[in-house]
C-alpha cells in the first residue's frame, strides 16, 4: 500500500533528487538546462500520480514480474530558493510568497519507477527570448500547462518531452505524442497519452507485429495513430535524388512553415550507425533570409532547430548542416552556457547527426492544404511579380522578393495578425476586417497564407488560400495588397496580362487594399 | 550572398516601412510585359521541382521508427 510521505526540498545542483537518478545523458542535459535557465531550488512530490504513467502501467508494466508501483515522483523546478516556509507562506495566501512561486517556476518532470528510463512527461520553460541583436526563436507550438502543489497553481509555458521506455513508447511514439500536445491542438481534444498512441498505431495497421513491448512504429502505423487521434497525417518525402533526403531549403522552408503554423514536426532519418531515428523539431530561431536570387525564401536561412529527442532531453538545439551533395544533417550543437563559464556537462557534444529523409506532422482534418502546394503557388507569384517590377525599372527600390507560406487561424489572421500589420493606421485596419468579413466568400477555418515582400521585408501582398480544397483546385480567397504599387500590379497590370499573355495567371480573389486611402 | 534587412516579413514592425507609391506605367511597357512574362525562370524551376515530390510507397514501408 502506498504511505503518506512528506514533500522534499532541496537546493538545487547540491545533493537534489536527479543526483538519485542513473546519471544518462538525458539526467545530465536536464541538469544542464535547469542551470541555464537559473533554476534554484527544488520541490519533491513524493507520491504523484501520473496520467500518461497509469496508462502505461495498465497496458504494459501491471503484469509485469518486476513489480512496478503505479505511483511516480514530481520534482519542481523554481529560480528562486523556494523551502517549506515560502511554500507554507504561500499556502496561507501570502500574496509575496506565492508571487516567488509563481513568477520563478521553471516546470517539472515526473519521475517514473522505471529505472532504465525514469524522466516521464517533462516540461521545462524555454530560454528567455530576449538574447540581444539576435531575431526571435519561433515556438509556436508550446502552450501552457498548469500544475498544483496544495493548490496553488503554477503555470509554465513549454511542450511536454519524455523518455522512451520501448516498453509501451519508441522514438517516434514519443514524437506522436508530443506533437498531440501542441498549442494548434487546445480546442481540439483530450491529449492521449503513449500508450494510447501506440494501441491506435496498431488498430488497423499492426501487420502482425505484437503492440507491447513497442519496439517502434512504421510510418503507415504514425499516420494510422495520428488519424485515430481524430487528425490528419501529412508526410512530406525528400527531394535530394537519387540518394534521398533533404535540401535546405526544402527543409528549412517546410519545418518553419509548420512551426509557424503551431504544428511541430516528426524528423525521420538514418542516425549513427544507420539505426533510424525520429525526432521531434518544436522551435527554430528565425532567421533573415539569404537573398539567393531574384526571388528568394523568406525562411531558407533558418540555421538552428530546437528539438526534443528522447536520448537528450526538450528544446535540445540543433544545426541544420549540408554535406557537398547539399543534403541536410542535423548536429547537435549546444549554446554557450547561460550560467557563465565553461559547460559542466555536454551530452549532446557527441551525438551522432541525423539525416532528415521523412517529415510526418499532424495537422487539422479540415487543412488539406500541403505546405509544398503553398510553396509552389509562392514561387508562381513571385517570380510573376518580379519581372513585372523589373519592367517598371525605377519605379520600385528593387525588384527582389522574397516570399514566406504559413497556415493561420482566421480568428489569427484578421486579429493579431492584421493588428501587427496595421496597427498604426486604426481606420485602414477596420476597414480591412471590414472588407474580408463583408466582402469575402465565406472562408475557411484556417486559412494558407503566402506573404510576398521586397527584400528589405516591405509587405508587398498576402495571398489567402482555402485550406479546405485539394491541391489540384488550390483556391483563393482574396489578396491583400500593401501599397499603391502592389494594387496598381495586381488589379491593372496582370489582368491584361492574364487575358493576352502565354501563360496561365492564377486568380488571387478579391481585392483589399492594406493601406490608407491618402497613400494612393 | 547578401543578408536581407533585420527584419523578416512575418515580424518587420508596421512602423519601419512606407506603402510605396504607384508607378507611371506606359502603353509600351505594358505591350513588352506581354512579351517578356514567362511562367518560370531556372531558378523558380529548380524550386518548383524541390517542393513536388510525390511520396513513394518505398518510405512509407521503409523501416522501424
Amino acid at each position: 500500500m502506498h504511505e503518506s510521505c512528506p514533500l522534499r526540498f532541496y537546493e538545487f545542483d547540491n545533493d537534489d533528487s536527479l543526483g538519485q537518478l542513473p546519471q544518462t545523458s538525458q539526467v545530465a542535459y536536464l541538469r544542464e538546462y535547469l542551470r541555464d535557465l537559473g533554476v534554484q531550488s527544488v520541490i519533491e512530490e513524493p507520491n504523484y500520480f501520473d496520467r500518461d504513467y497509469l496508462a502505461e502501467f495498465s497496458a504494459f508494466y501491471a503484469i509485469s514480474a518486476r513489480g512496478y508501483p503505479n505511483i511516480c515522483k514530481r520534482l519542481h523546478f523554481f529560480r528562486a530558493p523556494v523551502g517549506r516556509v515560502q511554500l507554507e507562506a504561500a499556502l496561507g495566501g501570502d500574496a509575496d510568497a506565492l508571487e516567488v512561486m509563481q513568477g520563478n517556476y521553471a516546470g517539472f518532470s515526473v519521475i517514473r519507477p522505471i529505472p532504465s528510463a525514469p524522466l516521464g512527461r517533462t516540461v521545462l520553460a524555454l530560454y528567455p527570448n530576449n538574447d540581444p541583436g539576435r531575431p526571435s526563436r519561433i515556438f509556436d507550438p508550446a502552450r501552457d500547462y498548469k500544475t498544483h502543489i496544495g493548490g496553488i497553481e503554477l503555470v509554465v509555458n513549454g511542450l511536454a518531452w519524455q523518455q522512451q521506455d520501448t516498453g509501451v513508447a519508441a522514438c517516434a511514439t514519443i514524437g506522436v505524442w508530443t506533437m498531440l500536445h501542441s498549442s494548434a491542438f487546445d480546442e481540439h481534444h483530450a491529449i492521449p497519452t503513449t500508450a494510447d498512441i501506440t494501441k491506435a498505431a496498431h488498430k488497423s495497421a499492426s501487420l502482425g507485429n505484437r503492440i507491447f513491448p513497442s519496439v517502434g512504429l512504421t510510418i503507415y502505423q504514425l499516420a494510422e495513430a495520428i488519424k485515430e487521434h481524430g487528425l490528419s497525417p501529412v508526410i512530406c518525402q525528400g527531394d535530394i535524388k537519387p540518394a534521398g533526403g533533404f535540401s535546405r531549403e526544402r527543409f528549412a522552408s517546410t519545418c518553419a512553415a509548420f512551426i509557424r503554423s503551431g504544428y511541430p514536426v516528426l524528423v525521420l532519418g538514418p542516425f549513427g550507425d544507420g539505426a533510424g531515428h525520429a525526432q521531434c523539431a518544436v522551435g527554430f530561431r528565425d532567421a533573415q533570409p539569404l537573398l539567393d536570387g531574384p526571388v528568394s525564401m523568406a525562411d531558407n536561412a533558418v540555421d538552428h532547430l530546437y528539438i526534443h529527442d528522447d536520448n537528450l532531453g526538450a528544446n535540445v538545439r540543433f544545426r541544420i548542416c549540408t554535406n557537398g551533395a547539399g543534403r541536410v544533417s542535423l548536429k547537435a550543437d549546444p549554446p554557450p552556457p547561460r550560467y557563465g563559464g565553461e559547460r559542466q556537462q555536454s551530452p549532446t557534444l557527441t551525438y551522432p547527426e541525423l539525416w532528415p529523409e521523412t517529415l510526418v506532422v499532424a495537422v487539422h482534418n479540415d487543412l488539406r492544404t500541403s505546405p509544398d502546394c503553398l510553396h509552389i503557388a509562392g514561387t508562381k507569384m513571385a517570380t510573376l511579380l518580379n519581372q513585372i517590377l523589373t519592367h517598371l525599372g525605377t519605379a520600385v527600390p528593387s525588384s527582389n522578393l522574397v516570399f514566406g507560406s504559413r497556415f493561420i487561424a482566421l480568428t489569427d489572421y484578421c486579429g493579431p495578425e492584421l493588428e501587427r500589420m496595421l496597427g498604426l493606421d486604426s481606420s485602414t485596419l477596420a476597414r480591412v476586417r471590414l472588407n474580408l468579413l463583408e466582402g469575402c466568400p465565406p472562408m475557411s477555418l484556417h486559412l494558407g497564407l503566402v506573404r510576398i515582400s521586397l527584400a528589405d521585408s516591405t509587405p508587398f501582398v498576402d495571398i489567402l488560400f482555402d485550406t479546405t480544397d485539394s491541391d489540384r483546385n488550390h483556391p483563393v480567397f482574396a489578396h491583400l495588397s500593401y501599397s499603391p504599387l502592389a494594387a496598381q500590379v495586381i488589379e491593372e497590370i496582370i489582368p491584361p496580362l492574364r487575358s493576352n499573355s502565354k501563360i496561365e495567371i492564377p486568380e488571387i480573389g478579391i481585392a483589399v487594399r492594406a493601406f490608407a486611402p491618402t497613400a494612393a | 550572398m547578401d543578408k536581407a534587412s533585420d527584419s523578416t516579413l512575418w515580424n518587420k514592425p508596421s512602423s519601419e516601412w512606407t506603402a510605396l507609391p504607384r508607378a507611371a506605367v506606359t502603353d509600351a511597357v505594358m505591350k513588352e510585359l506581354q512579351s517578356a512574362v514567362q511562367a518560370t525562370d531556372d531558378s523558380s524551376r529548380e524550386r518548383l521541382e524541390r517542393f513536388n515530390i510525390p511520396l513513394s510507397e518505398e518510405t512509407l514501408r521503409s523501416r522501424v521508427w
